[in-house]
């Protein structure tokens, strides 16, 4: 039994030691970049050196990791349905490879390359260290990217260098035995790998317990943060290690962290009404911050044209109103108030609302982005019927629910339990939601800039805001109520945009507003059924511009309001609505090319194209002999040429033909075997006058038009 | 196996000629005839009783040009090869007495058999084609042709050629033994008559000289040049070699290739010549390591590899 014990361990090991080395370096990932998740990628590595050690045959080990990461992609990007994704990796390569090369990828794309990249790597490894028992380079590699990590960027390796070290002792250990029980059989490797693993052993553990000096150097890396300091304007999307300028970004997947004011203006705003500025929307809280959710459904609508978009049903009671928009920068998409019916301006731009998000982008008709700086809105002021928000039963459309009610997997069992404690007692669902907006203002939680602490590696940004800090501005306080009301499963998202701003005067009956980067704000909207997503405000100081109406109309009586006859459905519909538009909406070739090849299209063309060239392949005995002869019949070279090149061809067929000319092998051997194959002397005819072309002085005409005929009979020959 | 193809005629005719005495071996008598025609010299390795003699002499007799014979005994002279000077008191002066070596064609018995000296006499005058007696150089006769023999060296009492002097000879040949059909035709030939006093000559020695000038304008393209010193290259680089062919081996390849060619009547090398006489060309000429031969490694398996290794070089071929 023994023998059998050491191999398997001997097979186990590498293999074990291989992917731990690989999950070196996906650990850091998570504290220096913007990817999350990480243990799907680590269940990856896990699984590929796992289908690696059970010696898998390679279609199965191959399907096995195609299928994890269909899963694994699906579950990370929510997509609405198993077949979505490989249509929208599709279009995304696409998009990418043919147009804008200089724009990144989509996420999904560059997970799904991200993927590849591992299993790649995985192979990599597991050849060198497995196969080759090749140690050092990996290690090396490893050793060093986890240093560099260290020195230069803020993540602490400290845990990495422990583990890297021991995984070197032991490696080392192990390789060391090897190689001495190589060389005398009756080494007795078992007890010399115990002691000769207790002492690094004890040494590391040692080091790791006992008392340690500081650094002893100066930080020799400090200019380098201090550039980084002056560069603040790039550095949204760097982790959310530096102080942050206030103002609207783009990336809220590192929230967290003091920021300092900006009183720049943004834009001016002559409004009727006063109410939230929007932007855009997100729904995908990842522990760290907010993600958008991946669609590619476009509505794209022209100036004054009525936007397809159903805002709330008709319970909720709505006032048109105007209000018109002066940017002071350059944007490349709308601010606008909930409840938008149409955009005018005076350039010819086609906006784009990307249906995931609700952002409106400002293009021309290529879909190349157009700055827009005055615009008027009409928007529907809504106001919400308390009754009827509190009849509105619990959701139950399933991928609605999903998506909607989506949380990390990391969220501490804690909040949970805190949204359950809030609401306890409350029937509705208006009330539960309710209670948790007002729980903040009475529990202590305060309004803070720039003492607003990062969550750590491991750590939950908003279980850090609840349970911790408690102190925070308007992200710290929307994305807790978001995740609080999702946890009892009532949908919920994170909206972005700007508060209404500060009132500076009047105009033609308007008031004027001027709405600067400190205005950045956040807020949430909760989803109740039969109504469509109402807006909350859970920040402390901060009041909801919506009204909110007790039973001041019978919420059966039907509103005098003009309704566009296409609204049936009272619920936005995402996911179905303007799939249509999204296919007409392409303005690039390559995005046409992408709508119009569908994945599907697009791998039936890759199929039928293999099974033509397979077919031709496999039946080319029969038609590459014709287009031979047809090839040099056409051509004119003096005879000797002629009959040099024509004799190549016949060869290459020949060999086709299943008859192998080994290379010592003379033409004329070869020609003998040919003929007693085809039961003739025409091969060796041909060879003695193609001997004399090639080997002697040349031939005469006579001759060639003789090895004409005999070469057209062979070529024949290969075709029966 | 040989090339599948029909010797020129008169040359045919010679083959006939001496296959009526010698039975079964045509292919030593077209290679004896390429090493005639190339200007060079055969050295047969064999058993006593094969009918080395009785093949010198039935070309000798072909062509009827003059043959001697020498028996190399331990105790034969230099002399004794290449002639002496003797004074002649009548002219009062010396006058050269020619030695056996002076003649078209020369049976060289055994050569292993005597001293170093005198070999080094005999592959001297074969070397240059003229013997030098007192300061005095005398060209041999033309045509002149050596036919050695000698027994295989694990025979007791024998002093083997040192290797600069095999590789004068152009072609090693083994008659070895008939087959046992070919012995009892053999028999029957001679249970009445002696067919070698009944064979004639059928060819001159002019017509002979005529055909070895031609020999030379046979073409050896590139190709085939390049083929030649492959095959000599990876005799150098073989394992078990422990010296390879000289490119002197390289020219007697080519040499005696251009005589094969024309005896099959082409005026052209191809590959197949190279490959046919390469174990005759090459075996003596290549030192086998003596570990090797303990793994029946023999001269003639190596140059086997050699073939096998060697790419023969297709024009035409992409």
């Amino acid at each position: 039994m023994r023998p059998l014990r050491a191999n398997m361990l001997s097979t186990v090991l590498p293999n074990a030691l291989a992917a731990w080395l690989l999950t070196e370096w996906l650990w850091p990932l998570e504290a220096v970049t913007d990817t999350a998740h990480i243990g799907v990628f680590v269940s990856f590595v896990a699984l590929c050196f796992g289908l690696h050690l059970l010696r898998v045959p390679i279609w199965l080990s191959a399907l096995g990791k195609m299928v994890y990461i269909w899963w694994a992609l699906s579950r990370l990007f929510s997509f609405a349905s198993i077949a979505a994704l490989p249509h929208a990796l599709w279009r995304d390569s696409i998009v990418w490879l043919l147009g804008d090369r200089s724009s990144m990828p989509s996420d999904a794309l560059r997970t799904f390359a991200f993927f590849l990249l591992l299993w790649a790597v995985s192979f990599l490894l597991h050849w060198l260290i497995v196969r080759r028992n090749r140690w050092f380079v990996p290690y090396a590699l490893t050793v060093g990217y986890i240093a560099v990590l260290d020195t230069f960027l803020p993540y602490s390796g400290n845990g990495a260098i422990l583990r890297l070290v021991a995984l070197g002792f032991f490696a080392f250990v192990w390789l060391q035995g090897e190689e001495l029980q190589a060389k005398a059989p009756s080494f007795r490797i078992g007890k010399w790998r115990a002691a000769a693993l207790f002492i690094p052993a004890v040494a590391l553990a040692a080091g790791y317990a006992g008392p340690k000096l500081p650094p002893q150097w100066p930080d020799p890396v400090a200019f380098i943060h201090s550039y980084g300091a002056t560069s603040e304007q790039e550095s949204d999307n760097r982790p959310a290690a530096g102080v942050k300028k206030i103002g609207y970004g783009q990336n809220d997947s590192r929230l967290g962290g003091p920021f300092i004011a900006d009183d720049t203006v943004v834009f001016i705003a002559k409004d009727q009404g006063r109410h939230y500025w929007r932007v855009e929307t997100k729904d995908i809280y990842t522990g760290k911050g907010w993600e958008a959710f991946q669609s590619e459904q476009v509505q794209s609508f022209g100036n004054g044209e009525l936007i397809r978009y159903e805002w709330w049903s008709d319970k909720v009671k709505t006032v048109e109103q105007t209000a018109e928009i002066t940017r002071q920068d350059q944007a490349f998409h709308l601010v606008y108030p909930l409840g938008l019916q149409q955009v005018q301006t005076s350039d010819h731009i086609v906006y784009r609302m990307h249906m995931a998000t609700e952002k409106i982008y400002t293009t021309d008709q290529n879909a190349n982005a157009l700055p827009i700086r005055q615009y008027m809105l009409t928007y529907m002021e809504p106001d919400f019927p308390i009754e009827a928000l509190r009849a509105a039963p619990p959701v139950q459309d399933p991928p609605f629910l999903k998506r909607y009610t989506q949380l990390p997997e990391t969220l501490p069992q804690r909040v949970r339990e805190l949204a359950k404690q809030i609401t306890d007692g409350k029937e509705t669902v208006y009330d539960k939601v309710k209670a948790i907006e007002q729980y903040f203002h009475l529990n202590g939680y305060t309004y803070e800039t720039t003492d607003v602490a990062v969550p750590g590696p491991g750590q939950d940004y908003v279980d850090q805001f609840l349970f911790e800090t408690k102190q925070g501005y308007c992200d710290n306080f929307s994305t807790s109520m978001a995740v609080l009301v999702r946890t009892l499963g009532i949908p919920a998202r994170w909206v972005k945009g700007y508060t209404s701003g500060r009132l500076v005067g009047e105009q033609d009956g308007q008031s004027v507003y001027e709405v600067r980067n400190n205005d950045a704000h956040s807020w949430v909207e909760v989803y109740f059924e039969g109504i469509g997503w109402v807006p909350f405000e859970p920040t402390q100081g901060f009041v909801n511009p919506y009204a909110f109406s007790l039973a001041a109309s019978n919420p059966e009586e039907p509103e005098p309001q003009p309704q566009p006859e296409e609204r049936e459905t009272p619920r936005v519909p995402l996911d179905q609505l303007l799939e249509q538009s999204s296919t007409a909406q392409a303005e690039h070739w390559w995005e046409k090319l992408a709508d119009v090849w569908s994945w599907k299209t697009g791998l039936t063309t890759l199929v039928v194209l293999a099974v033509l060239g397979g077919a031709a392949y496999a039946t080319r005995r029969k038609w590459w002999p014709r287009f031979t002869l047809f090839r040099f019949r056409r051509r004119k070279l003096d005879g000797a040429a002629w009959l040099i090149s024509a004799y190549g061809a016949l060869l290459r067929h020949l060999q086709d033909y299943g008859l192998k000319r080994r290379p010592h092998e003379t033409l004329r051997q070869y020609a003998a075997e040919v003929d007693r194959l085809f039961e003739t002397n025409e091969m060796n005819r041909l060879t003695k006058l193609y001997e004399r072309a090639v080997y002697g002085t040349g031939i005469k005409e006579a001759n060639v038009r003789e090895a004409v005929k005999l070469w057209e009979n062979l070529i024949k020959r290969t075709i029966s | 196996m040989t090339i599948n193809e029909p010797l020129l005629s008169p040359l045919e005719q010679v083959v006939r000629n001496i296959e009526q005495v010698i039975v079964g071996k045509r292919n030593v008598i077209v290679l004896s005839l390429t090493a005639l025609l190339a200007k060079g010299h055969v050295l047969l390795e064999d058993v006593p009783g094969v009918g080395k003699t009785m093949l010198v002499r039935a070309l000798a007799k072909s062509f009827s040009a003059e043959l001697k014979r020498i028996q190399f005994t331990p105790d034969l002279l230099p002399s004794d090869v290449i002639g002496v000077s003797v004074y002649n008191p009548k002219e009062r002066q010396f006058e050269y007495k020619p030695g056996p070596i002076v003649a078209h064609i020369v049976l060289a018995d055994e050569i292993n058999r005597t001293s170093p000296k005198t070999q080094s006499a005999l592959l001297e005058a074969m070397e240059e084609g003229s013997v030098t007696v007192d300061g005095v150089t005398r060209a041999l006769p033309q045509p002149f042709f050596v036919m050695a023999t000698q027994n295989p060296i694990e025979y007791e009492g024998t002093y083997p050629l040192p290797e600069a002097q095999l590789d004068r000879f152009l072609l090693k040949l083994h008659m070895g033994y008939p087959s046992p059909d070919e012995e009892i035709e053999m028999l029957n030939r001679l249970e009445k008559t002696a067919p070698l006093a009944e064979i004639g000559p059928v060819m001159s020695l002019d017509e002979l000289l005529a055909l070895q000038r031609k020999v030379a304008d046979v073409h050896v393209s590139d190709t085939v040049k390049r083929y030649i010193v492959d095959l000599i290259q990876q005799s150098r680089q073989h394992e078990a070699v422990y010296l390879g062919v000289s490119p002197r081996g390289s020219v007697a390849l080519m040499k005696a290739a251009q005589a094969y060619a024309f005896i099959h009547g082409r005026d052209f090398v191809i590959p197949d010549d190279v490959q046919q006489l390469a174990p005759y060309v090459l075996a003596h000429r290549l030192l086998v390591r003596p570990e090797a031969k303990w793994d029946k490694f023999d001269a003639e398996t190596i140059i086997g590899q050699l073939i096998a290794r060697t790419p023969v070089p297709v024009p035409g071929r992409r």
